[in-house]
């Protein structure tokens, strides 16, 4: 272990989190593919594991790619990411693939990879973001110069991430709300923004309370039922929250033991949305949840210790929103499954099964490590450049014409 | 300067950290609260009992012959019960009655008191799973829905109805085990070999028991829908299945034989037409109960002949002017004697063919012993050649390649007597598919096709899988000795061993065969006989190849020619007469002779004149109506009939399914003798009528 550490580059703490999430990732997915297994595999329960195996270890390779690459070079990147992932969500919304509803997927033509448009759109708001606002610093008191750049292409991504994703938008809204406020965005632009999102949000309640069900078009219908069904408390109880609960029950302090979960078998998706329920029902309060909301923890401290060391101001925003955005989506997908959120489709990351989400996960830790990578107090701070918004950094990189 | 910024961003980030430390305890919380203070309740629902996946049964695939009749299918039926406390009391109070009284009309089992007392208790005693019909099918369900209470819908009716599948054979016991069955123990047949298929995939429901034995689906994504099964298409033909069936088991009672089978193969493909396996179960009671034609290999004795004769032609050994002598009909190898099976003759010197078709072990025997007796790998070389040693790879399980003695060299498995009693069919085993084939080959000119019994494999009615005819060998022999051996089986059915299965209107060739049985259960010395018959029609140019055997008949006779035999004959003249041009359409030779005349349904006569293509003019609007002749040449003319309802109606000249409908329907009792139209009507003593068909 000591050896592998010694070549992987970055914060050494950050790869042992990973490392023990990934643990977990494979014994809560080996053990909740069974039903899965027995659909469609003939009960070849290897066949999940392998996949998942594949996957987590592919992602890890992205993630040790990406903390190769000088983090500055995310900047421009981001950049890009911005210029095509817009384009990319609105086509998603209207000719993705659709689920129960919901356009979220595309296919790259060639390599048949399908993945969620959204995803990237995340780790593209995300840094871009970063990169605006440790680029304007020196406006953010100012609405026009400093307010409206950063916060349009948050609203605009939001937006279109909505009608399919809900809860996705919310949560990524969310995350950038608070890197604007860790990025020190004036409070009342903030808190005028914060009340507009919750305005619409409500309006929009209105809207699906007093449309009948089968009228509401696209995925109101099942806001509606998840949030009635949330709200009315154990009565109107859907049938996943009960049966997670029942797994949480069964899971007591220190859980059934690895592998003996009964709920697997009755929870839909209990390795991805519901996988917590499982780890819950499997290790228990303690070795459970206990472990792993402190590996999440942990994860943003030491996100947050890199904000304390780096000398940069964009290498830090980096760290911390994407650190934000993993640790919140984290800690949303457990409150759904404690019932502290109305039900969402959030996966756990690093944990859930998953597919190509994974990889985007992975390749945001690895921009992490990447910044990680040159810290230190004695290094000149960059921080000074902010207050009279000189170009930092950027200037080594070549700048195309 | 710097600083402040950091520090401030540091702040707010400690902040946050603050936030999600809250969120985390706040997850604790709720996941403890669940355990310890909702913990109780929440276990109790974890009973497996209450909530389990319950298996959706996938729709079996049918089983269709090859003009498309449904030989197997499944049809849903439903299991009736009735839940008493559903219905709300004044809805139970209204229909309670008249519920009873449709209850105990459609089974008749008790009275409407007896179940109107029923439910009333049920209700009162809480009582919500009541079972009425174990076996409803689609129709009746329909009408129950109907019923008083139960139209009021599931929850406020009480109508339980649960459905399953059960397995038909719309033709009953025809092909029965051809088609075969699956059960826990055993699967036989198509159905068998097929069952994965045919099978499909079950699908499964999570479902919530709750109380009075319901289960509640739970529509949760876990749910999958069950795969039908696919539907298989065989070569089976219904009408010569049946009439093989028929036959063989005619020939079965006669002889009272212990078992017997019958398979039809179309020449040029392969293709199994008619497979009838009947097993004894008592005197003149026989059943579909083992596939003989796959599973049971006898020594076939003298259809084995055929092999030897080809043998002796294609090594260029003799021809027909080669001469044996009969020895009247015994002689001896090694001190073992040898006769021919009708016992002593006068015969000594003949020529090939006649010892062929006179079907004599002496002479068949001398003429192999005289040419391989010293060379016996080349005889078995040329059994080889005709593939006698393999298994035809038919596609139902349960066949097992021919024992044949393959190695002279060795002592064990080959004595001096072994050539002589092979070359008459001893000291082997096939079945009757494997003898088939063979003569199929030949009647084929030599190429022997495989036979297969499944056409296409069907899914939602589309075509999935086809299979095509598939050649073993193009040429088990040169054209020129089959062209003789044909010869020679041509002349067995004109002149031989098998003279009585001539028909004056088509040629047959083929090849009798009674054996002495010797296996586990008798040995040759009891006496008993397997008697067979292997042959193809038309002579000229074969279409159907047919084989017969009939194991151990009891009585009225054991030959071949004689017990087979004529179900052969029978298949043949059915085949002929449906399918090869066996009637000449009436009107084909000779459009100026009289037109026939036929009196009954009207319907029913339009149908036959158009088929016949004989021009008629039909009256409009009677049912019943009388075809006259109106001289030779001309367009028959048609009487309305019409039958006053009390007068006895005229049915002279109808046909007795139209007679009886006619009386009957007005109340007569009816009784008949004879076959043919009605010709005369008589009443009798007792007031009933009697009609003299003729």
């Amino acid at each position: 272990m000591k050896t592998l550490l010694a070549h992987l580059r970055g914060d050494k703490y950050l790869w042992l989190i990973v490392i023990g999430l990934s643990l977990y990732s494979i014994l809560a997915v080996y053990s909740s593919t069974g039903t899965l297994a027995y659909k469609y595999q003939s009960g070849n329960t290897e066949y999940y594991l392998i996949k998942h195996l594949l996957l987590l270890v592919f992602g890890l390779g992205l993630m040790y790619l990406a903390s190769l690459a000088n983090y500055k070079i995310y900047s421009r990147l981001a950049q890009l990411a911005m210029y095509l992932s817009v384009p990319l969500l609105a086509y998603t919304l209207i000719w993705g693939s659709r689920v129960n509803e919901a356009a979220r997927w595309i296919t790259l033509p060639g390599i048949e990879l399908t993945f969620q448009t959204s995803d990237l759109a995340k780790l593209a708001l995300i840094m871009y973001t970063a990169r605006m606002l440790s680029r304007r610093q020196h406006l953010v008191q100012n609405f026009r110069e400093g307010f409206v750049p950063v916060v349009l292409p948050i609203l605009v991504t939001c937006l279109l991430i909505a009608p399919a994703n809900l809860s996705s938008a919310c949560v990524l809204f969310f995350t950038c709300l608070l890197l604007l406020f860790i990025g020190r965005m004036g409070m009342k632009y903030m808190a005028g923004m914060l009340g507009s999102a919750v305005l619409m949000l409500a309006l929009l309640a209105v809207f699906i309370y007093f449309v009948p069900e089968e009228n509401l078009p696209g995925r109101m219908g099942t806001w509606k039922a998840r949030v009635e069904s949330f709200a009315g408390g154990e009565a109107t109880e859907s049938f996943q929250t009960e049966q997670a609960k029942i797994a949480i029950a069964q899971g007591g302090l220190f859980g059934v033991g690895p592998g003996n979960s009964s709920q697997r078998n009755f929870l839909p998706h209990p390795y991805s949305d519901f996988i917590f329920a499982i780890i819950l029902e499997e290790y228990g309060l303690v070795f459970g949840a206990g472990v792993i909301l402190l590996l999440y923890l942990a994860f943003f401290y030491r996100c947050m210790r890199i904000v304390i060391k780096t000398p940069n101001p964009f290498g830090a925003l980096l760290a911390i929103g994407l650190g934000l955005s993993l640790t919140i989506q984290a800690f949303v997908n457990m409150g759904v499954a404690v019932s502290l959120f109305p039900v969402t489709g959030l996966t756990l990351p690093l944990i859930s099964m998953g597919g190509t989400s994974m990889w985007f996960t992975s390749i945001a830790i690895g921009i992490i490590l990447s910044v990680s990578r040159d810290l230190g107090m004695d290094a000149r701070s960059e921080f000074e450049h902010l207050e009279t918004g000189e170009e930092e950094g950027e200037g080594a990189l070549p700048v195309p014409a | 300067m710097s600083d402040t910024i950091k520090h401030s961003m540091i702040r707010r980030l400690q902040l946050v950290l603050l936030g999600l430390v809250v969120l985390a305890g706040m997850v604790i919380f709720r996941a403890g609260k669940v355990f310890y203070v909702d913990g109780e309740s929440y276990r109790a629902k974890a009973d497996s009992a209450y909530i389990h996946y319950r298996q959706i049964e996938a729709e079996r695939g049918n089983i269709y012959a090859a003009d498309g009749s449904l030989l197997a299918a499944s049809f849903p039926y439903f299991s009736i019960a009735i839940d008493p406390v559903a219905p709300s009391e004044t809805d139970f109070r209204a229909n309670v009655d008249s519920l009873a009284l449709c209850l105990a009309r459609h089974d008749g089992k008790r009275s409407a008191q007896e179940y109107r007392r029923q439910l009333i208790q049920s209700r009162a005693a809480g009582k919500r799973y009541l079972r009425f019909d174990n076996k409803v099918s689609y129709p009746e369900l329909q009408a129950m829905k109907n019923w008083p209470l139960f139209r009021l819908g599931q929850y406020r009716g009480g109508l339980v109805v649960e459905p399953f599948n059960l397995r038909e054979k719309p033709y009953g016991v025809l092909a029965h085990r051809t088609i075969g069955y699956v059960t826990k123990e055993v699967s036989v047949g198509i159905e068998g070999q097929y069952d994965g298929l045919l099978s499909g995939r079950n699908g499964q429901q999570l479902v919530r028991k709750i109380s009075g034995g319901y289960q509640l689906p739970l529509h949760d994504k876990n749910e999958i829908e069950p795969e039908h099964g696919r539907d298989i298409v065989t070569t089976l033909d219904i009408s010569i299945q049946d009439v093989a069936e028929t036959a063989l088991e005619e020939s079965l009672i006669r002889h009272d034989a212990e078992y017997g089978s019958a398979v039809v193969m179309e020449v040029a493909t392969g293709k199994i037409v008619a497979m009838a396996n009947l097993t004894r179960i008592e005197e003149g009671l026989y059943f579909e109960k083992f596939n003989y034609a796959i599973g049971d290999r006898t020594e076939p004795g003298s259809t084995f002949k055929l092999a030897s004769v080809l043998a002796l032609l294609e090594d260029g050994r003799c021809d027909f002017n080669e001469t044996v002598d009969l020895e009247r009909g015994r002689c001896t190898y090694h001190g073992i004697p040898m006769s021919d099976s009708e016992g002593k003759h006068e015969l000594t010197l003949v020529t090939l063919p006649r010892a062929f078709w006179r079907s004599s072990n002496v002479g068949i025997s001398k003429l192999v012993h005289r040419y391989y007796r010293d060379r016996p790998a080349d005889f078995v070389a040329r059994l080889k050649q005709f593939h006698l040693h393999e298994a035809t790879g038919i596609q139902i399980s349960g066949e097992e390649a021919p024992i044949l003695p393959t190695n002279p060299a060795d002592r064990s498995s080959w004595s001096g007597i072994t050539l002589p009693w092979l070359s008459i069919g001893y000291e082997l085993q096939m079945s009757p598919l494997q003898t088939l084939v063979f003569y199929n080959a030949v009647a084929n000119g030599g190429k022997m096709m495989k036979p297969y019994l499944v056409s296409e494999i069907r899914e939602h009615g589309r075509t999935v899988e086809r299979f095509e005819p598939i050649v073993v060998d193009p040429h088990i022999a040169s054209p020129k000795s089959i062209a003789a051996v044909q010869k020679l089986l041509r002349m067995v059915v004109d002149s031989g061993t098998a003279r009585t299965l001539k028909s004056p209107y088509y040629s047959a060739a083929g090849k009798t065969g009674t054996s002495v049985i010797n296996n586990e259960r008798v040995s040759y010395h009891q006496d008993i006989y397997q008697a067979s018959f292997a042959g193809y029609f038309p002579a000229e140019a074969p279409r159907y190849s047919c084989i017969v055997v009939i194991s151990a008949p009891r009585r009225n006779g054991y030959y071949g020619a004689d017990v087979a035999g004529p179900v052969f004959k029978a298949i043949a003249d059915r085949v002929h007469s449906s399918q090869l041009g066996g009637h000449q359409p009436v009107n084909a030779e000779d459009k100026l002779r009289e037109a026939p005349k036929a009196k009954g349904y009207q319907p029913d006569l339009r149908e036959v004149y158009n088929n016949l293509e004989w021009p008629v003019l039909w009256s409009a609007s009677s049912e019943w109506a009388a075809v006259q002749s109106s001289g030779a040449g001309a367009i028959p003319a048609v009487q309305s009939l019409e039958f006053a309802d009390r007068a006895l109606p005229d049915v002279r000249g109808m046909g007795l399914r139209d007679a009886l409908f006619l009386l009957e329907n007005k109340g007569w009792v009816v009784t008949f003798s004879g076959i043919g139209k009605v010709k005369g009507v008589r009443r009798d003593e007792h007031g009933a009528l009697h009609l003299t068909l003729g």
